[in-house]
């Protein structure tokens, strides 16, 4: 037997987890019942997130990471940032209407938009803490389908941001996060900072990126497995794009994060990970 | 006979996959974590497996591995910030087999002591070699999808496998000498 054989094979009898030991089968059984009644339980309902974790690492700017609510209010557990209550009920077929290319929200819808986001935000207990929000003007304004999304911006780094179903009023249900990152400063030419960034599980998952852009910032596309090439509006310092589906999940945001293409204002292009 | 709503088949769907891979993904948890935290950890991985169990592969070993992916990933993410790693380093058991145990009836003080040594060299391996090791070792995965669990490419693991190995062996080579306790050939082999 070769020596690396001899010590796999010696490895094998330190193995911490013999199966000499099994588990008992009323342990098994109780772990099943518990998986079986939390799934069961948010698939049936709108369930709170799965976390609320914000990630501030080094010297360099990173802002919290959304944690798209799928119902209730989660308070931010550092930097300012408010979770809002999302879409309640939410049905997958919602969805239908989404289009992976924005379009601009015309000039003169522009104004209502903003203040009903603003008015939502200002509404969600704790909405108050953002004086900010009166003065914040708009960033972003999209629509994909009958989706909405505005990006509210304010001084300091403050940012806003709501996505609802337009088809209905905007308090029946939205997303959303409103603060300043930690460290905040202002990005170099082509720095990208991502604010948010993940999946909600409501009756329909959403995935969802979005934060600043530096000045040189022109465009980013995602290339989803699902719904192809998806494009993002890059406005007023501001990215953001969202689609239907889980595929921004926890896997590759906390892994690899997520590949975005980014072109700039110089005609190149570069491929970049989005990630806290 | 009223017919099975999706939620159901779910469920039923889930309680398969669940007694298919639930002895195997434990043992790969006790491996990673303290005791304490095997049930939690458990507990997550098996929600995202019920949240995505239409991306469970259908194949047995596949379906296995899978899942071990996604515990990897559970184990990971709850690793954030400062202390976020990309690699999980595999626990060794801290005692030799029990007496009892009839493969180690005849233990040799020899085999006990080559033990040893191998706990420490181990100890001295990084978070990555550990893992690759243990995915063969311990998971039994062939390379390819030990290369899925970790993301990798097949080569890459392969890669990996052989420097882990090396490492393990340099430091095996490289412990100071301890007293036989009975006149037997040396069992170093010559290089």
């Amino acid at each position: 037997m070769n020596r690396t054989r001899q010590i796999e094979t010696a490895l094998r009898t330190m193995d911490a987890a013999p199966d000499r030991h099994p588990t008992s089968n009323a342990r098994i059984d109780v772990l099943l019942e518990r998986v079986v009644v939390a799934g069961t339980a948010e698939d049936r309902a709108p369930a709170p997130p799965t976390t609320a974790a914000f990630a501030h690492r080094g010297p360099k700017p990173r802002a919290a990471r959304l944690l798209l609510l799928t119902g209730g209010l989660v308070a931010a557990t550092t930097a300012g940032l408010l979770l809002i209550p999302s879409m309640l009920g939410v049905e997958e077929s919602a969805y239908a209407s989404w289009t992976a290319v924005p379009e601009a929200l015309p000039a003169q819808e522009r104004p209502e938009a903003a203040e009903d986001c603003r008015s939502a935000q200002l509404a969600t207990p704790g909405g108050d803490a953002h004086p900010q929000l009166d003065d914040a003007t708009v960033a972003i304004a999209e629509r994909r389908g009958a989706w909405i999304t505005v990006v509210l911006a304010g001084a300091d780094g403050f940012s806003a941001t709501c996505t609802a179903d337009a088809s209905a009023p905007f308090g029946d249900g939205w997303i959303g996060s409103a603060g300043i990152p930690t460290d905040w400063e202002l990005l170099g030419p082509r720095e990208l900072l991502v604010s948010s960034l993940g999946v909600a599980h409501s009756s329909g998952p959403l995935s969802m990126a979005e934060g600043y852009a530096g000045p040189d910032v022109t465009g980013m596309t995602y290339d989803s497995a699902e719904h192809g090439t998806v494009v993002a509006t890059v406005s007023g310092g501001h990215f953001a794009f969202w689609m239907p589906g889980d595929e921004l999940d926890d896997d590759l945001v906390f892994t690899t994060g997520v590949p975005v293409d980014v072109t700039y204002n110089d005609g190149s292009t570069d491929s970049v990970n989005l990630r806290f | 006979m009223s017919p099975i709503t999706p939620a159901a088949e779910k469920e039923r769907t889930f309680r398969a996959v669940y007694a298919l891979a639930h002895r195997d993904l434990e043992r790969f948890v006790r491996r990673r974590v303290g005791p304490d935290a095997v049930d939690d950890v458990l507990a997550d991985t098996f929600l995202v497996v019920w949240r995505r169990l239409r991306d469970v592969p259908t194949t047995p070993e596949d379906a296995r591995a899978w899942t071990f992916a996604v515990a990897r990933n559970v184990l990971l993410t709850q690793r954030r910030g400062d202390d976020r790693r990309h690699a999980l380093g595999v626990r060794l058991a801290a005692q030799p087999p029990s007496e009892e145990d009839e493969a180690v009836e005849a233990v040799e003080a020899d085999a006990i002591a080559r033990r040893v040594d191998l706990g420490r060299a181990w100890i001295f391996l990084s978070d990555v070699h550990q893992e690759a090791l243990g995915l063969t070792v311990f998971e039994g995965l062939d390379a390819v999808r030990a290369a899925a669990v970790l993301g990798i490419s097949p080569v890459a693991y392969r890669l990996r496998l052989t420097r882990a190995r090396r490492a393990l062996r340099l430091h095996l080579d490289h412990q100071p000498q301890r007293p036989r306790t009975r006149a037997a050939a040396p069992d170093r082999s010559t290089r």
